[in-house]
């Protein structure tokens, strides 16, 4: 089943997503302690679209 | 205030219709969930940008601190199993005894526990229903024995990782309901012994055997998470079950009866338990030798969060974020006792050529789909408890449910484990939510998280993927016990599919039979245990 080319692709999706959510949380620390709004927004924008995607093709 | 508690409910309402109507995976419906309530916070609740970046950066701490745990815990196991480590002990069991009531409580409540200590991930039914289907079970009996024999030990199972998670969701400290939790676990490990028995038609001989083997396990595990040391407690449970029923199975053997088979060499056995040996070594060390616990303990990351405030009024103060201290991290003890143990195995030539890339990818493929879930669950009710949801949820549900409440809280948290599939999940989802709900009513919330969790680690083995997974094991257990393989493997992170069998609507009931007496149960207990003053 882990070599079928669509469990391959959920997977990749699936990676790449967590890697974004990690980060984009993890620069939202320094965003929200900084002070830094259109950082904060850009990144709860991020995290908006890739929870979108994951949810949809997850 | 019906409209404002029904909207504080959809996100998790949602996450029950997408798993259960559409059967989605935990891990499509948590990002679901996790917009839901970003919506209804923000366009109901007046939660701002800034209100939802601050929980969103602090569910990252917690979120870590729980997938450092399942990742390192998924390791360890994978180490061991490459090296054939859950082949050996899956098949010297089955060779102790020929009686096939103790063999069912060997295999299916003592070995399952461990393994849902050490692994978890649907890893106990995977790898015990084919044993138990080798020794003439029938397959529904098969899934349901160690389905309900190691529900008992999913709490502090996965190396602590549901534990963790109540811990971090509800922001209560481990060793205030450490007592309580083991209390509730102990109790369901002796019931869940007496259901093994039961669905196998033990013989009432064994009833000495269930109580010794039973209060072994809850003792070890109590003992060990109010010492603690709560991420060794679940597979330590397991370990002294085992040990008790080896001895128990040897002595009790009548002289007529055949001593099994060809026995497993006992070099094989000692290595396979190297892993959890090094683990209890390293985790009494990093927590009891001070020079050690202090140099491990210079590498801390917290953050400082500012005030925020909804427009509605609902204000969370200024506060430091959840501190992670990461080389004492249990994940990190997790790290140095996997990388031990594939040396040691390495040495003692039982580990395969190229095992290392293999141990990694299936690592990181294996953690993947509940490392999504569990960071979209922590965003979900962390910006559910900033923008004032869990408060009301938890007033509406104090209001509804009154003095009833110690009985409903183990139904809430197996409801979460049902359909996530995970105590995890479930604690996290629901933490907070019983926390605040236990402080509205006046009463414990060591007690009510205590019954949140057991309930949690009864609903999963309920959960339809976790079924599915032992139903598909079960079918496929032509090949020899105690393998995992590509397709178990992928089925034990839920990802099984095809058409569904009979049999597991014949498994499910056969649980919910089983299982809603014992959730009933600990209703009864927390309720008692409440009346009596129990803080």
């Amino acid at each position: 089943m882990n070599g079928a080319p669509g469990a391959r692709s959920r997977q990749r999706l699936q990676a790449g997503a967590l890697v974004i959510l990690l980060t984009a949380s993890a620069l939202e620390i320094w965003a929200v302690g900084g002070g830094l709004g259109t950082l904060r927004d850009g990144l709860l924008v991020t995290i908006a679209l890739t929870m979108i995607i994951a949810a949809a093709r997850g | 205030m019906l409209t404002s508690w029904l909207l504080a409910a959809l996100p998790i309402l949602l996450l029950v219709v997408l798993i259960l109507g559409f059967g989605w995976s935990a891990a499509r419906a948590g990002p679901a969930g996790w917009l839901a309530a970003a919506l209804v916070a923000w366009l109901s609740y007046g939660a701002r940008a800034d209100v939802l970046a601050v929980a969103q950066a602090k569910a990252f701490f917690l979120a870590v601190d729980v997938l450092l745990i399942v990742w390192s815990a998924y390791l360890l196991y994978r180490v061991v199993d490459e090296a054939g480590g859950v082949a050996t002990l899956a098949a010297a069991l089955p060779r102790l005894t020929p009686d096939r009531g103790m063999q069912a409580l060997l295999i299916a409540w003592a070995f399952a526990s461990f393994l849902q200590g050490v692994g978890g991930f649907g890893v106990p039914v995977v790898v015990t229903a084919p044993i138990l289907l080798g020794l003439g079970f029938d397959p529904v009996t098969a899934v349901v024995a160690p389905s309900l024999g190691h529900a008992w030990s999913v709490t502090f199972g996965s190396l602590g990782s549901s534990y963790q998670a109540l811990i971090g969701a509800s922001g209560v400290p481990g060793p205030v309901m450490s007592a309580q939790s083991a209390a509730l676990l102990g109790a369901a490990c002796l019931v869940c012994g007496a259901m093994v028995l039961h669905v196998v038609r033990g013989r009432l001989r064994l009833l000495l055997p269930l109580v010794l083997m039973g209060m072994a396990m809850a003792a070890t595990q109590a003992a060990l998470a109010v010492g603690g040391v709560w991420h060794i407690a679940g597979f330590g449970g397991g370990l002294a079950g085992l040990a008790v029923g080896f001895v128990l199975a040897r002595s009790t053997r009548r002289p007529s009866e055949p001593p099994g088979a060809a026995i497993v060499p006992l070099r094989l056995v000692a290595l396979a338990l190297t892993g959890y040996a090094l683990l209890v070594v390293i985790t009494l060390a990093v927590q009891f030798v001070e020079p050690l616990r202090a140099a491990l303990g210079s590498v801390v990351v917290q953050a400082h969060f500012p005030v925020v405030a909804t427009g509605l009024g609902v204000q969370t103060p200024a506060e430091p974020g959840k501190s992670l201290v990461l080389l004492r991290h249990a994940g990190a003890i997790l790290v140095y006792a996997s990388a031990l143990t594939y040396f040691i195995l390495r040495r003692a030539g039982v580990m395969p050529r190229r095992a290392a890339g293999r141990i990694a990818v299936d690592t990181a493929r294996g953690v993947l789909g509940s490392s999504i879930a569990i960071i979209s669950m922590t965003a979900m009710v962390t910006v559910m408890a900033h923008a004032g949801m869990t408060d009301v949820l938890a007033r509406g549900l104090a209001q509804a449910s009154g003095a009833a409440f110690p009985l409903v809280a183990p139904w809430i948290g197996a409801l979460g484990a049902f359909v996530s599939g995970s105590n995890t999940s479930s604690n996290l989802l629901f933490g907070m939510l019983q926390r605040r709900t236990a402080e509205v009513l006046a009463i414990s919330v060591a007690w009510i998280l205590a019954a949140q969790t057991a309930g949690g680690a009864i609903g999963s083995v309920l959960s339809p993927t976790k079924v599915s997974v032992g139903a598909l094991s079960a079918r496929g257990a032509s090949r020899p016990p105690g393998t995992l393989r590509g397709s178990d493997r992928a089925a034990s992170r839920g990802e099984a599919e095809g058409p569904a069998a009979d049999e597991e609507g014949r498994i499910i009931r056969s649980l919910l039979r089983y299982a809603a007496p014992l959730l009933l149960g600990l209703g009864v207990m927390t309720a008692l245990a409440l009346a009596g003053g129990g803080g």
